[in-house]
């Protein structure tokens, strides 16, 4: 009998898989490569270590987030990330791998004297030599949204991701049903502007695949894309469960 | 060039619970990978039994055991063994396989060799659904090779 589904641990599309593909350039598929991280990390530092990685869901702005992350924190800097859940929660995530050093003092100068320290509830310790990173900082309740502002302004640098721009209005609003408790204050540059085409999305479809032929049918990139409104994520899972039979 | 292997003994892939899995690491770790540049000593070298899911959603893994390989150098081979617990079994349903394994790891670097087995009473993973049951022949079958396609692309025109 031919088989007409995947195993989980043969799927092309199981979440480990995902989980690897680095973040692509939209019209071509490009992966980034160090000179394109480079570039992105000499920009935040010219927008004052203060920027946003702007996108709808599935365009890959934590796939971004997580390869500019270490380029930014390399220089010395402590990694203070938050992330906020669908429904609404934070979670704050370890240090990030490497920096752990940094944050027991390490490499620290003498001449810097004490840093000033402060900490809020869902942010924790913020100093002077913290990079304070929000996966999802419009999902974030109103009430971290602002303790995230208070403890910005201690930080070394604040990197965000968010679904729309952050520049010059009210960062709090249209994806809550709640009441805003106050706005983000100060504006946040967008850093870039992730998005994703049918192109991309084929093109991983087919690293991912190989090029073999599909147990059925796929549907064509160009109605996937439309279908998922360019959420990537959602679009291969869809594929993940025609390869299961599901 | 620096390497690491597992072998299992008689070439066995497949174990029933009570079973156990034996073999031998072996590893050269070259003091000036290419790599990885200047490779300090080794300090620590661990083989492991372990099992994982892969398929959708989140990821979940254990270590069942674990035995410290005391005095590592650069070139060395170990045997270890581990008896095969009662489960859980290599399974594949829909959503999740889950895979056993034997794992070594060397430190620092973490450099790591992983070794797939399958535990299960009847010697092969227990699948769930009878569409799932012949998926290309073997453990590491192709993806669904074998369709209709045959064009050398996956996309169909299908919405």
């Amino acid at each position: 009998m031919r088989a007409t589904s995947v195993r989980p641990r043969e799927n092309p599309f199981r979440t480990e898989r995902l989980d690897r593909l680095g973040f692509r350039d939209a019209t071509t598929g490009t992966p980034a490569g160090p000179a394109d991280l480079a570039a992105l990390v000499e920009r935040f530092e010219r927008l004052g270590r203060r920027a946003a990685l702007i996108g709808p869901e599935g365009s890959g702005k934590t796939t971004l987030l997580d390869a500019l992350v270490p380029w930014i924190a390399v220089r010395g800097l402590v990694v203070r990330r938050l992330r906020a859940s669908p429904d609404g929660g934070v979670h704050l995530d370890k240090m990030e791998e490497g920096v752990a050093e940094a944050a027991r003092g390490g490499g620290r100068s003498e001449r810097e004297g004490p840093p000033e320290v402060g900490e809020d509830a869902e942010v924790g310790e913020v100093s002077p030599r913290t990079l304070l990173v929000v996966d999802g900082i419009d999902r974030l309740p109103p009430p971290v949204q602002g303790q995230v502002e208070r403890s910005a302004r201690r930080a070394a640098g604040l990197l965000v991701t968010a679904h729309r721009s952050l520049r010059g209005r009210a960062l709090i609003g249209a994806p809550f049903s709640r009441p805003a408790a106050r706005p983000f204050s100060t504006p946040i540059p967008t850093l870039i502007e992730c998005s994703t085409t049918p192109a991309l999305l084929a093109a991983l479809v087919d690293e991912l695949t190989a090029g073999a032929p599909p147990p059925r049918p796929l549907p064509s990139p160009d109605a996937l894309h439309e279908r998922h409104r360019g959420n990537l994520r959602t679009a291969l899972l869809e594929l993940y469960d025609l390869y299961a039979g599901r | 060039m620096s390497w690491i292997s597992i072998e299992l003994d008689d070439g066995r892939t497949a174990y029933r619970p009570g079973e156990e899995v034996s073999g031998v690491v072996l590893w050269v770790i070259d003091g000036d990978d290419e790599d990885f540049g200047e490779v300090p000593e080794l300090e620590s070298a661990e083989v492991r039994l372990i099992w994982f899911t892969r398929g959708r959603g989140d990821r979940d893994s254990g270590i069942v055991a674990a035995e410290e390989l005391a005095g590592p150098q650069a070139t060395d081979r170990r045997r270890f063994s581990f008896p095969i617990p009662a489960g859980p079994y290599s399974v594949s349903g829909k959503l999740i396989s889950l895979v056993w394994a034997v794992e070594a790891v060397l430190e620092p670097g973490g450099r790591a060799a992983r070794t797939e087995i399958t535990v299960s009473p009847v010697g092969r993973e227990i699948v769930l659904y009878p569409d799932l049951e012949s998926s290309g022949g073997g453990g590491n079958g192709g993806n669904g090779k074998g369709g209709d396609g045959g064009n050398g692309s996956p996309w169909g025109g299908a919405t």
